[in-house]
């Protein structure tokens, strides 16, 4: 009694070890990665080159102040509060792009507000705390290099007067 | 682990974009420069196995977890220095129930049954001549399309406890996608859902000549039953020579 008993645990456990099945093929399966910490991926180098070309001159650029941010953004729709995958972009400690996301291993999508819209990152090295990006525009390839960081985010706006 | 699977439908569809491509090509003044094997129906990969159960009175039963991961990735060029990239990817996962005799002697023979749980993917880039590959959404075939499959596995196996605690172990599975009550043809195929994605184009072809769209049912579905063997080292607990240990 005692074995079997021991037996329906372990199944029980192990069981357990699968709970990541629901989250493999899910849209947003790298959005927790990102996410992690403050959300914040520093931008270390920026390069960009023609893609046409076999081999291509690339300019490279080491930006400053400038990184993605990913979090959860609570909205209310129809009473009901909602949690959105949201991500940013700031450069130079300003917000360029803004927009909720589906991270999925091989790409991430800073998605449109209509079908067929959207901006894509194809992931082309990813490791614990570093991720190199590619987006490509018009045969014309940017690719970023990122590295987990805690970024400070820039203070919102002062829209209280106290007057 | 070493498996062969029914990757039938996969091959007609690479083959098929092959096809497929050749004319539109041929009008551009372009040719294929290069175009890998189809995809393979054998390999070897590496398996992880967790086992927990019993053995006692002669016979055993034994709860079986077992993982594996595979991919296989083909590229074609075409004369102008691009091309495509096909990667297709695949995470298995059984939970299986042993049931069977355990060996007064050193030999246990089992049958098993239970579940597997299939995530497929199909990874669609454009390549550029500079090498570099990208997802966008410029091109309809562009995409990360993904399906996700339930199936029923059984088979049997044979372990050998050639020495206290550590066992080798043998074991056949044949894995088979579906339980019933979806017929294949009934099921949805590899799809890619995302915003950006033109819905004409939201599932990945069978056959690249053929219509695809949502009710064409020209769309991959990953019904690759596999034939496995599994050889395997097992760490077990022989309670009876611990208490005999403990005794003396």
């Amino acid at each position: 009694m005692k074995q079997i008993t021991l037996l329906l645990l372990s199944t029980s456990i192990l069981t357990g070890c699968f709970k990541q099945f629901s989250d493999i093929n899910d849209d947003n399966e790298l959005f927790p990665k990102l996410a992690q910490g403050n959300g914040t991926w520093e931008i270390v180098e920026v390069e960009t080159w023609d893609a046409t070309s076999v081999d291509p001159v690339k300019e490279t650029l080491q930006p400053k102040d400038s990184f993605f941010h990913f979090y959860l953004r609570s909205k209310i729709v129809s009473g009901t509060v909602i949690d959105l995958n949201y991500g940013e972009l700031f450069i130079n400690n300003k917000i360029f792009e803004e927009a909720t996301i589906s991270a999925q291993s091989e790409r991430i999508i800073f998605e449109g507000n209509f079908v067929g819209s959207g901006k894509i990152y194809s992931i082309e090295e990813r490791s614990h705390n570093a991720m190199v990006w590619l987006h490509m525009e018009n045969n014309k390839a940017t690719r970023y290099s990122l590295k987990k960081c805690q970024c400070i985010l820039p203070e919102t706006s002062k829209v209280e007067t106290g007057g | 682990m070493g498996y062969r699977a029914d990757y039938s439908d996969l091959q007609k569809s690479y083959a098929s974009y092959i096809t497929f491509m050749e004319p539109i090509l041929s009008e551009n003044n372009l040719k294929f420069t290069a175009v890998d094997d189809n995809f393979s129906n054998d390999a070897l990969t590496g398996a992880f196995i967790f086992q927990a159960g019993v053995g006692q009175d002669g016979y055993s039963i034994v709860f079986t977890a077992m993982s594996t991961k595979t991919s296989q990735s083909r590229d074609v060029y075409w004369s102008n220095g691009f091309g495509r990239n096909f990667t297709w990817k695949e995470t298995r996962r059984e939970t299986l129930f042993d049931v069977g005799f355990f060996g007064t002697k050193r030999f246990d023979f089992y049958g098993t049954f239970g579940v597997n749980w299939n995530w497929t993917r199909m990874v669609s880039y454009y390549i550029y001549p500079d090498k570099s590959r990208n997802l966008s959404h410029e091109f309809a075939y562009n995409g990360v399309y993904k399906k996700y499959t339930v199936g029923l596995s059984f088979g049997g196996g044979l372990r050998f406890r050639f020495k206290n605690f550590i066992a080798l172990e043998c074991r056949y599975l044949y894995s088979k996608i579906g339980i019933g009550g979806i017929a294949k043809s009934e099921d949805f195929g590899l799809s890619d859902n995302s915003i950006t994605k033109n819905p004409d184009y939201s599932y990945f072809p069978e056959d690249f000549l053929a219509p695809i769209s949502i009710t064409s049912g020209n769309e991959l579905r990953p019904y690759f039953n596999r034939h496995s063997i599994t050889l395997s080292a097992v760490f077990y607990l022989n309670l009876e020579e611990l208490r005999k240990k403990r005794k003396t």
